[in-house]
């Protein structure tokens, strides 16, 4: 069934950009005819190597640069419109922030070019700052920030106005496997909520993990588009898996697919374990063995937020902070590490309002390995915050009612 | 109302109100009702003002504000304008002693307070207008900026307000810091005066006339009268009894003027001459009647001084200055200066050995006694020089009465306000440059700009005064690039803003007023004519910047 322009949330036609040098000859055609279209409430990734027209496309959607043919929408008008502005968020490749404002302050700034009400701002602005783990370094300067710390409140103020659209462009770059991990999860928790993702990235674990469809740039064109799940399913293959076998029943299966294919095509072995996976298991193991003392977990998301986190503060500090936490800020040190999940809990008991309802979108093939193993009591709290933060859109919204021309 | 539609009307009030000040303007020349045009520029002097702080009023506009204060704060700059301000001011009553009176020094304390002031701002708010916004390029903070509900424009007016803010802020310190190093100036002066003892009686004297002299001619806004113009009936006089001559003089072969050349009919030719004929003989009038022979008294009548209290202890001030035909010599020549009006008022005369200085600017106190009912004051002069030089008063302004019309705190407040309106033109300035210019190229190119309107209006007033190239005009070079100069300096400065027009430090420091027509004239031309104007223009160019471009 073909799809009205109100069900997408990006569209672009024919896009091209040339720049051009100083006397105006074409020099780098860095989109060619470009044709996007990313649905309403999916995570849509931008993929491809460095130079292959990623950024340029992002900047071309946000009015940054001017097409040099071709047409583009965005949330149904033109990429420049102030009303888009209002129901967007942007995280740039790089955080680009004023490094002379706080955390606080940097939120209340672009919460007020928002056109966010004072009593909006100061509960969004807690709120965020507590979301993304920056509550112990909210009165620092950005400028003594560490790169991940300043990758978490530059994601805190593309979040800051609850965009209907979100852009970003590598979310995970300066981030530590656990921090990365963090995002994606926040990036599904979004999708849940109906929100829209446009995600450029370069690294393809990150994407698949959370992209609903992708589409290649190479040379500005865009090669394949298409869901995760077609693109990367390999029909022509069959895959069995059972519990560990003994070498001699091992044997006896492999015996008995014979039947049904050339011995040379059937594989027989050990899985291998994703090395993401393997990290973060790694880091829960050590994080039992070993509990985690006072400023351990700050710095970090909000745990009840993104389950699995809750990660030993030594190796965390070692990966990822080279800046200490003042230690004015941390609990004390003797305190049981079980105890900072409840100390956090109650702080968003404080933000948080009473959780809506969520109705379930529609499931990703990632989402649903993740949500199995989720314990009902954190997806609760990690709802309360988010819907505080994030609403969904409305559906008599001036986005759906308004016809695209 | 939306927030869109607000601006818009804002912009078109903004547009109307200069388009009624310049319709105003226009039609004056047309129609003889001084008063009704000047209420109806005033009036659309004060609309669009009004509009243009409309569109201040604008959350993004002050979020953006308080970012540039924060950055100027934050990064130190505000403070080292101040430090710096404090070092180069506070230091002055304490190491220039001026002309050894307190009158001087205040002279010198004042003028060089505000110039210093006006100084350090205008690099503040260059520097300020041209890096703030080039680092929201250069950090990329654009990119975020342009992601946020707001216009381009609203970010260039932000930064303007800003930096505006930051302006008034230390402009207010710099005002405080000169009130307070005059005010302590002339204390310490009093208690001087105090402690001298009364046996010393001519020292005391003149520490209190000292005193005195300070108050009336520097702590004080005193306005400028200047002389009536000679009587219509006495140019045409001249006129009639000179011009038959003059034109016969003209019409001999030899002297016929260029214009009259070559033209057939007679009658023609005849008119051509009796006017240029005329025209000489108004302009010799006017030397001949600024010009005083040895031995000849001038005299001049000065009217409208109701305003001045007519004791014997109030005065008005006669400023003057004038040229002696005898170029060569240093002395001074002796002169014999009377006022009053005759069988009307007192009688007041100079010394008989005054003399005074030619080339140099002069003030005489005059009692107040000498004006009459009528607010009229006749000033007669004698060349009383032995040496029998001719003495000349070159131009209109050379003789004027200076009358006391306010106090000083209210001239200073009129001046920083006109420093402020010169700071913001620079301001804007900047900001302009920084539209469509990156880093270093916008502040050279606004200083460049700034610089030029400063020297188009000197060259031009060095051309007007009779500078020459070449004095015989023999080189055809020295010719060609005269007339060039003329042609360029002549458009620029028609063309720039009339910075020249506006001296506050110069008025103030010397106890002259700073009117609020100076501060009206300064808000109409510097803020909202150029300023405006360019604001607009900055702001359309940055509205159609490729800004993923621009980023470095």
């Amino acid at each position: 069934m073909a799809q009205k322009s109100d069900d997408y949330a990006v569209q672009t036609l024919q896009l091209t950009k040339v720049f051009r040098d100083f006397w105006r000859r074409p020099k780098v055609r860095a989109v060619d005819q470009l044709t996007l279209d990313v649905r309403r409430g999916e995570v849509f990734g931008l993929l491809g190597p460095n130079g292959s027209g990623k950024s340029t496309t992002i900047k071309l959607l946000l009015g940054l640069l001017f097409p040099t043919s071709g047409g583009i929408r965005v949330l149904g008008r033109p990429p420049r419109d102030v009303s888009v502005k209002a129901r967007l968020g942007f995280l740039p490749e790089e955080t680009y922030l004023y490094p002379y404002l706080n955390a606080a302050e940097t939120l209340e700034f672009f919460g007020r070019l928002s056109g966010l009400s004072r009593h909006e701002r100061r509960r969004r602005v807690g709120a965020l700052i507590e979301m993304v783990g920056l509550g112990h370094v909210r009165n620092r300067p950005l400028r003594e920030y560490s790169k991940g710390m300043a990758r978490r409140i530059g994601l805190a103020q593309a979040l800051v106005n609850d965009p209907e659209l979100l852009l970003l462009d590598e979310p995970t770059t300066g981030l530590d496997p656990l921090g990365a991990r963090e995002v994606k999860d926040l990036i599904l928790e979004l999708k849940k909520r109906g929100k829209t993702v446009l995600l450029c990235s370069h690294l393809l674990a990150h994407a698949e993990d959370v992209c609903d469809r992708i589409g290649i740039l190479y040379g500005g064109k865009l090669c394949v588009s298409g869901s995760v799940a077609t693109l990367l399913a390999k029909s022509q293959l069959t895959q069995i898996t059972l519990p560990a076998l003994p070498p001699e029943e091992t044997a006896r299966v492999r015996t008995l697919l014979g039947e049904f294919a050339q011995p040379d095509a059937i594989e027989v072995g050990h899985p291998v374990d994703r090395l993401e996976s393997f990290f973060l298991r790694a880091i829960e193991e050590a994080r039992q063995a070993r509990p985690e003392t006072g400023g351990a977990a700050a710095g970090r998301f909000e745990p009840s937020l993104f389950r699995k986190l809750e990660a030993p503060a030594e190796v965390i500090e070692r990966l990822t902070r080279p800046v200490e936490p003042p230690p004015v800020e941390a609990p004390p040190p003797s305190e049981p590490v079980g105890a900072e999940p409840d100390v956090r809990r109650e702080i968003l008991e404080r933000l948080t309002e009473k959780p809506a309802a969520v109705e379930s979108p529609a499931e990703d093939t990632v989402g649903q390995a993740n949500r199995a193993t989720e314990e009902p009591a954190d997806a609760e709290e990690r709802r309360s915050v988010l819907d505080r933060l994030v609403q969904k859109p409305k559906p008599d919204s001036d986005a759906t009612r308004k016809p695209s021309p | 109302m939306t927030a869109t539609a607000r601006h818009r009307v804002a912009a078109l009030t903004f547009a109307g109100g200069l388009v009624a000040h310049l319709a105003a303007g226009g039609l004056s020349l047309l129609f003889d009702a001084p008063a009704v045009f000047r209420a109806v520029r005033i009036l659309a002097t004060v609309v669009a003002l009004g509009a243009a702080l409309a569109l201040f009023l604008d959350r993004a506009v002050w979020t953006i504000a308080r970012n540039t204060i924060a950055q100027a704060v934050r990064v130190k700059l505000a403070f080292v304008i101040m430090a710096a301000y404090l070092v180069l001011v506070l230091a002055i009553p304490f190491t220039v002693r001026g002309d050894g009176t307190l009158r001087g020094l205040l002279n010198v304390v004042i003028n060089y307070s505000l110039i210093v002031g006006g100084l350090l701002l205008g690099i503040l708010s260059l520097t300020l207008s041209t890096t703030s916004l080039w680092s929201e390029f250069r950090d990329r903070q654009i990119f975020l900026l342009e992601a946020k509900p707001l216009r381009r424009w609203q970010v260039l007016l932000g930064k303007l307000l800003g930096i505006l803010l930051i302006n008034a802020a230390l402009l207010a310190f710099m005002g405080l810091v000169t009130w307070g190093s005059v005010h302590y100036l002339v204390a310490r002066a009093e208690r001087a005066a105090a402690r001298i003892p009364a046996a010393e009686s001519f020292k005391k004297s003149q520490a209190e006339k000292g005193l005195r002299d300070a108050r009336e001619q520097i702590l004080a806004a005193r306005r400028t009268v200047l002389p009536d113009p000679p009587p219509e009936s006495d140019l045409e006089e001249f006129i009639r009894r000179n011009l038959d001559m003059r034109a016969r003089q003209l019409e001999h072969p030899e002297r016929l003027p260029p214009e009259a050349k070559g033209i057939p009919d007679e009658a023609t030719r005849r008119a051509i001459i009796r006017n240029l004929a005329a025209a000489q003989l108004a302009a010799e009038f006017r030397g001949l009647v600024n010009a005083v022979p040895p031995l000849f008294t001038r005299v001049w009548r000065f009217s409208g001084l109701t305003a001045v209290p007519r004791t014997r202890q109030a005065t008005v001030t006669l400023r003057f200055k004038f040229f002696s035909s005898d170029r060569k010599s240093e002395e001074p020549d002796h002169v014999c200066w009377e006022f009053g009006v005759p069988n009307r008022t007192k009688w007041y005369q100079s010394r008989p050995d005054a003399a005074y200085l030619p080339d140099e600017v002069h003030e005489l106190q005059v009692p107040a006694d000498a004006i009459d009912q009528e607010g009229v004051l006749e000033v007669r002069f004698t060349n009383r020089e032995p040496r029998k030089p001719t003495l000349i008063f070159s131009s209109t302004d050379s003789i004027q009465v200076l009358i006391p019309v306010g106090g000083f705190a209210g001239n200073l407040v009129r001046a920083l306000a006109v420093i402020f309106l010169e700071v913001l033109f620079i301001t804007i300035l900047g900001l302009f440059c920084s539209a469509f210019l990156g880093f270093p190229v916008s502040p050279i190119v606004a200083l460049a700009i700034l610089l030029l309107t400063l020297l188009a209006s000197t060259v031009k007033g060095e051309l007007d005064k009779g500078f020459t190239f070449d004095q015989n005009l023999t080189s055809p070079v020295a010719r060609a690039a005269e007339k060039v100069t003329r042609v360029v300096t002549t458009v620029l400065d028609a063309v720039l803003p009339p910075f020249h027009k506006f001296t506050p430090s110069a008025l103030v420091s010397s106890g002259e007023e700073v009117s609020l027509g100076l501060v009206h004239e300064a808000t109409w031309s510097l803020a909202l004519v150029y300023g405006g104007l360019l604001m607009l223009l900055g702001m359309h160019i940055f509205e159609r910047r490729e800004i993923g471009l621009a980023v470095p």
